[in-house]
């Protein structure tokens, strides 16, 4: 065991590059889905990852899960990079990061009963005992997520998407996990089902002390559940922060806009940030990427990438602009 | 509609079925018995109820014989290209890359020969006989299967809920035998389905041909074979034989089109 003040996730740099090919033998330019980022991820902590579609939020907890292969970059769970774990230590980061999916309709398969479904993790890591046992442990998981146990029989057609997605967190509990990955875990479901569904994670984090990546593109959402929260923008972090300073005042222009896209109705930042359409591939070319969306952009942002600037408490931008006061939904409120 | 086709191919094939097993026993002849002094009796006389052939063996009994023969011979090839199927195409289904450039180029190739010519060019090398047929017919059977199993596995790999047992740790072996294939044994059934009517007109090939079942043994193909030379005074020497091997192969095509709808429902509108 590491030492335990150390994250119990860390990802140092992480790149994934895939190469275009042109026809059939030329070389096309790469299309670059995560671009250097890096973030920890403590023990019982959550944090959160926003960002639009293709912004490679579900990239990197992929990559982090070893579920996908990285271009560069390091993962480190609990110090060490499942790319060099022997077979012990990898058992045991299979048993320990659990991975739950958006689509519960999809991640559960078609042809087992529930029963069969929470046994397989059990039966994946020898962990099988009598059958009395197995069924104790079947039964305290559903419990734990809030559904009966006379639901074992049943096949997951039987269940409504939230049932589903209850089933999936079962799962990947019955191993004891420190870590899930939630990717996009609520937002296949109905409003009122994500609320549900989030106060599961809530509870589940309280009362097992799970770390949680919480990985979605509904910002209001993933600050109800997050401790911090990183935000991505076409395959890099350009903010990561407290959940109350992001909400209180974001220091990057995308940051912002994600803010008063929820409504919040004394936003006083909605003026000053219009959402612009964007051509495909626009800034990429160099620079930042999000310029041709950024009301805020000069000169400067088209020269090079805006590197990462740590602020006070650890709050991380990659904005240029260090002169931005943008008030979030949260600013003026006396809280926490 | 679909259905009753399908059980329309089921009641023609169990009834075969049935009647090849059973009927040879309570049948008062031996299908090797030779008698000259009732030679070409024509069907319906006396106890040669479907008549004799032109050593005055009984028609019906031979033809019983060499059906059981050519349904277990297209059972037996079927089991052997499905499996051989299942294996190639998992495996390149599951790894992709190099492994399945390699294997499906080897598929393309052997589809590439017209089936006749490698079967025949295959059975001129072995040992005529039963085992010999079902060898050669699954090599050149299997390809198919092969190919129904890849696209389905390729598939159903990226899907979520395989994906999540092997973030779980699940291994290659659990991933294709627990997870995929439970979810794929409608698409092979349909085929492998198919696949036994094709082995039983390619056992008629391959014993019409002289290749297959050796006489004195019945073989539905080398009854059609014999019958040639009497085909103006005696047709029912032909018509008969053609006439169970055109009521096996049609009777496992009614089930295996119906299989495939009720597998596949978009698949059964088109065609």
């Amino acid at each position: 065991m590491a030492d335990p003040t150390a994250p119990l996730l860390d990802v140092r740099n992480l790149t994934k590059i895939y190469p275009r090919r042109k026809g059939l033998f030329g070389k096309g330019e790469a299309f670059v889905a995560l671009d250097g980022i890096s973030f920890t991820v403590g023990r019982g902590e959550v944090l959160g990852i926003v960002g639009e579609s293709g912004s490679g939020k579900s990239t990197a907890g992929r990559i982090a899960m070893d579920i996908l292969t990285r271009s560069f970059g390091q993962v480190l769970f609990d110090g060490v990079d499942p790319l060099t774990m022997d077979r012990v230590q990898r058992r045991g980061f299979r048993r320990r990061a659990q991975m739950i999916f958006q689509d519960p309709y999809a991640s559960l398969n078609p042809r087992m009963t529930v029963e069969q479904l929470l046994r397989t993790p059990l039966a994946l890591h020898g962990l099988t005992g009598t059958p009395a046992e197995d069924r104790r442990k079947l039964v305290a998981a559903l419990d734990l997520v809030g559904l009966p146990a006379t639901l074992l029989n049943r096949y997951p057609h039987e269940f409504s998407g939230g049932q589903r997605q209850r089933i999936n967190i079962a799962r990947a509990l019955m191993l004891d996990p420190a870590l899930v990955v939630a990717d996009e875990a609520v937002s296949a479901l109905d409003v009122s089902v994500q609320a549900q569904v989030v106060n599961l994670f809530m509870d589940l984090r309280e009362q097992l002390g799970i770390a949680i990546v919480f990985i979605a593109h509904d910002l209001p959402v993933v600050g109800i559940i997050s401790d911090r929260i990183a935000v991505m923008y076409r395959g890099r972090i350009v903010e990561l922060g407290e959940t109350v300073a992001m909400f209180t005042r974001p220091r990057h222009p995308y940051t912002a806009m994600l803010l008063n896209a929820a409504p919040a109705p004394d936003s006083s930042a909605a003026s000053l940030l219009a959402v612009q359409p964007v051509a495909e591939d626009a800034g990429m070319a160099g620079g930042c990427a999000f310029r041709p969306r950024c009301t805020f952009a000069m000169p400067a942002c088209a020269v090079e990438k805006p590197p990462v600037r740590t602020l006070q408490g650890g709050h991380m931008t990659a904005c240029l602009r260090d002169d931005l006061v943008i008030d979030g939904p949260l600013a003026g409120q006396s809280c926490c | 509609m679909k259905i009753r086709t399908a059980s329309t191919g089921m009641v023609m094939v169990v009834v075969l079925a049935f009647a090849c097993v059973v009927l040879p026993l309570l049948l008062p002849f031996d299908p090797l018995e030779i008698d000259l002094h009732h030679r070409f009796l024509p069907p319906l006389s006396g106890s040669h109820v479907l008549g004799t052939d032109e050593i005055g063996r009984d028609t019906l009994v031979r033809l019983l014989v060499g059906a059981r023969t050519s349904l277990l011979i297209g059972l037996s090839a079927m089991a052997l290209s499905t499996l051989t199927g299942c294996l190639t195409g998992g495996l390149t289904g599951f790894y992709g890359g190099w492994t399945r450039r390699v294997l499906m180029r080897i598929v393309d190739s052997v589809l590439c020969f017209p089936t006749i010519f490698l079967l025949l060019t295959l059975a001129s090398f072995g040992q005529p006989g039963a085992l010999t047929i079902v060898g050669i017919v699954s090599l050149v059977a299997w390809m198919e299967v092969s190919r129904v199993v890849d696209g389905q596995v390729r598939a159903l790999r990226g899907r979520e809920f395989v994906v999540a047992v092997e973030a779980m740790g699940a291994s290659a072996a659990h991933m294709l035998l627990r997870e995929l294939l439970p979810n794929i044994t409608g698409a092979i059934i349909v085929v492998s389905t198919l696949n036994v009517a094709r082995a039983i007109l390619m056992e008629a090939y391959v014993s019409y041909l002289g290749n297959g079942i050796q006489p004195p043994q019945p073989s539905l193909g080398a009854m059609l074979n014999d019958a040639q030379e009497y085909l103006r005074p005696d047709p029912w020497l032909a018509i008969l034989p053609g006439l169970v091997i055109a009521v096996a192969v049609i009777g496992l095509n009614f089930i295996g089109d119906g299989l495939r709808v009720a597998v596949d429902p978009r698949q059964g509108r088109r065609a």
